[in-house]
């Protein structure tokens, strides 16, 4: 193990523990049992890596036991339990077998884990951090005695086997190595982006067998119905241009006055887990992310957060039948009646912030209008630092008004055009797409992988098959 | 020379030769605004509305429906207006008591009536040209949104409002009896 | 378990629901999550809510300040319900009150509560035994703690913020806390009940179907002040919150069907309905239970409507009773402009009450009441007011500013006690758009109202005392709050009432009449959550005769 990184990160560690202590709260607290110092460590990176973001059920789960479904269609995956109990959880694994898990994405009993876990991010891991998480886990998560549903996909896709020819491609098992001619901060960065947050899992693009392209490294890209945006240090494309303390605070809060709100999965990201990283932490993370190579996409003409002003349709709106719930909706009518209570008339929003402004926003003025529509199908959930922040969804599950996809992309091109990115436009069958791949966390993205991997599996099938016939006629 | 301290709406050699034919009006409203080339008739009554209303920032366009739906209201009304337009005042206390000298002091109260609810005329007349424009709520925009939009996040209204900016109100000559409500007030 | 649909377009379910406001919706979620199949027929169109919130902002000021929350509700032209700008004569008043019972309903799936200021009141439990307590008005043949559970039920299905302080709670008497603590007051509330409370009028905390924090999916309150024409953004409470919820479970809803007959069998069982779609064909909806939850006028209309050979006054009225004893909560204004600014207008539409004199021996003599302190933007009154003075400039602006921060708006309830006389009939006249007779209503308070006015009036002059109110006025005639109650009065005997505790009717063992009909006391408070755990109590009732079946 690297001295210099040990000293290095349990220099960061100690300060982290002391002064995380009190930031996590009772996020994990009802299962908790015991405080010894490295348990104590492990749980903090448990919450950086957000082991809790698949492995505790949302809605009344119980810390890590497992049982989150995340609906592919080929069939439903689980996440497994994690607790310290020995009849349901790893309570009985031992440290090595961890590691393997963890690392390698191979389960105790040999089987591959499906890419649902993000084991290629924490096979960067250090041994230290492995041995934290492990006793964590294995002694102070409290021990939940339930099994959750097991995920049985049909066949092909059951053939756990073929995974590890994927991994042979694309596992690397390097730990992560810093770089000597960057600063202490700037590593601890990498490392928790690239080990822990696994940011890549969701801005990096894949390739056409579902891995991540290194070249491109957070350059954007699509994520079940959202879109993770390029968050290299282009000044156009990406977040260059973002003061660090910005970055920082969007990293804690999930919010920007006058840029971006956190949604998706990155609300996920910063409510789980980033909110309770230490200042010392973010600004490093942040000093890393505006490190990253820039990738400018040509198409790009201005910051997704430079565009659009405030404007309002009132004199035109008013005193005439609304078309808002007729066969023809306009785009101002859906607007003043659906959007305008919170974003205001003139798109500006509240001045609390608490219904941001729409001009000025990442979501409208992005060039991929994925996130503007996702936001108004599933709406906006985030709590974050006690605060609960919401926006209602406009599907057909809405409690306000469900709107049909016709209406949607009326409503989104009134919006890119009146306070984002007019250059922007999105289509019916857009939403019909973005509607269809729903809320999912990231990991849908297994769901095109999961296909990828049946063609492995097939491959294996036709292997093993021609090694059976070859046997029997030697 | 028009005293640039005042609002004049008009030249007053042209008011004066006006006067007299009320028939004129018509012609008055679209030609002889064009005497004075800068100001165009929904100019004016911009002007007009600003003096009238008390806010000098009116939003322009919001002016033009307004006096469009003024003008199709009744005959009488439009008529009056293009009188008004051609008073000069420089205040509107002072206007309005030239307008009531000449009989105008009702269709003056019909623009700051419609400016100030966003509806023109009433019942089966009645023309909706704002709702969260309407200059009433601007009165109280600082402690209070038009219903339907938010002033804030969820609680915003557990803060102190802010401060009330005018006196008091004070007991007026005593009302005979009380009020008498119809209709339904449900609860 | 799903409806079966017929090429005809008859329908047949275990279940059939007519009404599709909180009442029928609550029954339906509850039945279709139990695996029954459920039909609901709802005479009214399904609402698009952006359309109804831009209806409102383009309708015209008079009509805004005048209160009409019923204009911008599109309406199916073969369900009519009342309006009042102009009036369309649907329901015909008359009586020596008739003109307090101007009642505004929506008819349209979801119901009423898609306007109203969410207020979630309990009954006390006195309010139950006003015979046996006062020697007035009738008993309830349930108590209090009958009702209790499902008092609960409600709150957690609507999703009730009130407060968990015993000291600020009315009644104090509950087995489980609120699903939310009170929403937070205002400066308008607090002040009021600051300078009130000393004199022993107990302002507390309006329990409400609203959070100020995420709930299932319903946005919080953002404080919009919009609730009675319509809220804006779903946070108030609305059946159409539990219509979808049934939906998902399972439940089927037709919009636009109006039923206007009902078939017994030989036993006086029900056996099926029949609707009229909105091309006016004929259908047929055949069950094991019928729920019939069209609000204390509709229903009672379709009751006697359906009279047949074997029911000649009626559908379930043997005793007569069906659109007798209807009731609504007498109601009138006290206005006044106060010495300091309150502000009024910041927050949902009523958070606030004066429940002191909800209760007392005095109920023997006259009605109770309880004083509402509005917290609706005075901006358009006050706007009328200062235009009325001639006002321009800024001498209009600051008027303006000074009546809207000053003004105050009390809205009082009084209680009626039932009586035989208050009720409804059907017009031998007049017919609806499908030939069926539109309702007559006839109405007579009495002096335990009027009495219950005074004293309420007294306590007014008292309360604008206090305040060093100046344009101090109380309408002096009663106006309707839309709480229609009695017209199926629930009782232990068959000759004098129309349905038992379980909200069944006497004379039909599968028909259950919930909702405000059953109610024999009104109480002073805002009747919705008592129809909601009706509505749930006799949910439990079908399930278990379902299960027996």
């Amino acid at each position: 193990m690297d001295v210099r990184l040990g000293s290095v990160r349990s220099g960061w560690l100690a300060a982290s523990i002391l002064s995380c202590l009190a930031a996590i709260g009772s996020s994990v607290a009802g299962a908790e049992v015991g405080t010894n110092e490295l348990a104590q460590r492990g749980r903090y990176l448990a919450i950086a890596g957000d082991c809790g973001g698949c492995h505790t059920r949302p809605e009344g789960g119980k810390a890590f036991a497992g049982g989150y479904e995340i609906t592919s269609p080929v069939g439903a995956i689980y996440s497994t339990n994690i607790t310290s109990s020995s009849i349901a959880g790893i309570g009985s694994y031992s440290e090595a077998q961890f590691s393997r898990a963890l690392r390698e994405g191979i389960r105790r009993d040999g089987a591959h884990l499906y890419p649902a876990m993000p084991y290629t991010a924490y096979a960067k891991l250090s041994d230290e951090d492995v041995r934290a998480l492990y006793v964590y886990f294995t002694q102070s998560v409290q021990a939940v005695d339930e099994q959750p549903r097991v995920t049985r996909l049909p066949f092909p896709f059951n053939l756990r086997m073929s995974m590890s020819i994927w991994n042979a491609l694309f596992l690397s098992t390097a730990r992560f190595t810093p770089d000597p001619r960057r600063s202490d901060e700037w590593n601890r960065g990498a490392y928790l982006a690239e080990a822990l947050e696994h940011c890549g899992a969701c801005h990096t693009p894949r390739n056409a067998l579902m891995a991540e392209q290194s070249r491109r490294q957070f350059a954007g890209t699509r994520v079940g119905g959202w879109y993770a945006p390029n968050i290299t240090s282009d000044p156009v494309s990406g977040i260059g241009a973002w003061p660090r303390d910005e970055l920082v605070q969007y990293l804690k809060t999930g919010a920007l006055h006058g840029k971006a709100q956190a949604a998706g999965g990155m609300a996920e990201a910063v409510g789980d887990s980033l909110q309770y990283l230490t200042s010392q932490d973010l600004r490093a993370l942040a000093t890393y992310l505006l490190s990253v190579s820039p990738i400018r996409d040509q198409s790009d003409s201005r910051a997704r957060d430079a565009w659009g002003a405030p404007v309002e349709h009132e004199a035109e709106l008013r005193g005439r039948p609304t078309t808002a719930g007729s066969a023809q909706p306009e785009g101002n009518a859906l607007y003043s009646g659906n959007c305008a209570s919170c974003h205001q008339p003139t798109g500006a929003g509240t001045a609390d912030d608490s219904y941001p402004a729409l001009f000025h926003n990442t979501a409208t003025g992005a060039r991929h209008a994925d996130n503007l529509v996702a936001a108004i199908l599933f709406g906006v959930d985030r709590e974050v630092g006690g605060r609960h922040v919401f926006m209602p969804r406009f599907d057909a599950t809405s409690y306000v008004q469900p709107l049909d996809d016709s209406e949607v992309a009326t409503l989104a091109n009134y919006v890119l055009q009146e306070f984002g990115n007019p250059t922007v436009h999105v289509t019916i069958d857009d939403v019909a797409a973005a509607r269809s791949r729903g809320f999912a966390k990231w990991l849908v993205q297994v769901t095109e992988g999961l296909l990828i991997f049946a063609g492995f599996a097939l491959v294996t099938l036709g292997l093993w098959t021609l090694g059976r016939r070859r046997r029997a006629h030697p | 020379m028009p005293n640039k301290d005042s609002v004049t709406l008009l030249p007053r050699r042209a008011v004066l030769a006006m006067v007299p034919a009320a028939a004129l009006c018509f012609w008055f409203r679209e030609t002889a605004l064009a005497a004075d080339s800068v100001t165009t008739p929904t100019d004016a009554f911009l002007l007009l509305s600003k003096l009238l209303t008390g806010f000098p920032d009116i939003n322009p366009e919001l002016a033009i429906r307004l006096r469009e739906a003024l003008l199709n209201v009744e005959s009488t009304t439009s008529q009056a207006i293009a009188r008004l337009i051609g008073l000069h005042a420089s205040d509107d206390s002072t206007l309005m008591m030239t307008a009531r000298d000449a009989g105008l002091g009702e269709a003056a109260l019909a623009v700051v009536g419609a400016w100030y609810t966003g509806t023109v005329g009433s019942d089966a007349h009645a023309e909706v040209v704002a709702y969260a424009d309407a200059l009433m709520y601007r009165t109280v925009a600082d402690g209070l949104a038009p219903p339907t939009y938010a002033l804030g996040g969820p609680a915003w209204w557990v803060s102190a409002p802010p401060p009330a900016g005018v006196s008091p109100p004070m007991a007026e000559h005593a009302q005979p009896g009380t009020q008498s409500t119809r209709g339904v007030k449900p609860s | 378990m799903s409806v079966r649909r017929f090429n005809n377009g008859d329908a047949d379910a275990d279940l059939v629901v007519v009404g599709s406001g909180v009442v029928g919706a609550l029954i339906a979620e509850q039945m279709a999550g139990a695996q029954r199949s459920v039909l609901i027929l709802e005479a009214g169109p399904r609402l698009d809510r952006a359309q109804v919130v831009e209806n409102w902002r383009n309708l015209n000021f008079q009509q805004r300040v005048g209160s009409d929350f019923q204009s911008l509700y599109p309406q199916s032209p073969l369900a009519t319900a009342p309006l009042e700008f102009p009036p369309n004569g649907y329901v015909l008043l008359t009586g020596k009150n008739g003109d307090s019972f101007h009642q505004g309903y929506i008819r349209a799936v979801g119901g009423t509560t898609w306007h109203w200021a969410a207020s979630c009141w309990r009954h006390l439990p006195v309010d139950f035994q006003m015979r046996a307590k006062y020697g007035v008005g009738r008993d309830w043949p349930i108590s209090y703690s009958d009702l209790e559970p499902y008092y609960c039920r409600a709150e957690e299905a609507m999703g009730v913020s009130g407060p968990n302080d015993p000291a600020l709670q009315s009644p104090t008497e509950r087995s489980r806390p609120y699903p939310n603590d009170m929403i937070p007051w205002a400066h308008g509330d607090t002040r009021v009940a600051e300078i009130v409370n000393p004199h022993g009028y107990r302002s507390v905390p309006i329990p409400q179907g609203r959070a100020v924090r995420p709930w299932k999916r319903r946005p919080a309150c953002c404080g919009n002040n919009n609730c009675q024409p319509i809220c804006p953004i779903g946070a108030m409470y609305n059946a159409i919150h539990t219509v979808q919820a049934a939906e998902a479970k399972g439940a089927t809803v037709l919009a636009e069907s109006v039923v206007y007959a009902i078939d017994t069998d030989a036993n006086n069982r029900v056996t099926a309905v029949r609707w009229y779609d909105r091309n006016r064909q004929s259908h047929r909806a055949t069950g094991r239970a019928f729920v019939i939850a069209c609000n204390a006028l509709e229903t009672p209309r379709l009751l006697l409507m359906a009279a047949n050979a074997q029911n000649p006054s009626g559908i379930a009225n043997r005793s007569d009773q069906v659109g007798r004893n209807l009731m609504d909560h007498s109601g009138f204004h006290c206005t006044f402009l106060a010495s300091d600014p309150l502000w009024l207008g910041r927050g949902p539409a009523q958070s606030s009450c004066l429940v002191g004199s909800r209760d007392g021996s005095f109920r023997s003599e006259y009605s109770a009441n309880k004083i509402i302190l509005n917290n609706i933007s005075r901006v358009g009154p006050a706007t009328q007011q200062a235009l009325k003075r001639g006002l321009t400039g800024t001498a209009l602006r600051d008027e303006i500013r000074r009546r809207t921060i000053h003004g105050v708006d009390l809205s009082i309830s009084l209680e009626p006690l039932p009586a035989p006389q208050n009720r409804l009939t059907l017009s031998k006249t007049r017919h609806d758009a499908l030939g069926l007779p539109c309702p007559d209503v006839n109405y007579e308070l009495d002096d335990y109202v009027h009495r219950g006015y005074d004293a309420a009036a007294q306590q007014l002059r008292h309360i604008g005392s206090l305040f060093n109110a100046v344009e101090f006025e109380v309408t002096t005639s009663l106006n309707a709050n839309n709480h229609m109650m009695g017209s199926t009065v629930m009782g232990f005997d068959p000759k004098d009432s129309v349905v038992d505790g379980d909200c069944r009717a006497h004379d039909h063992p599968n028909l259950w009449l919930p909702g405000g009909g059953p109610m024999p006391s009104a109480s002073v408070v805002n009747s919705t959550l008592t129809m909601a755990a009706l509505g749930l109590k006799c949910a439990d009732s079908v399930q278990r005769a379902l299960e027996h079946a």
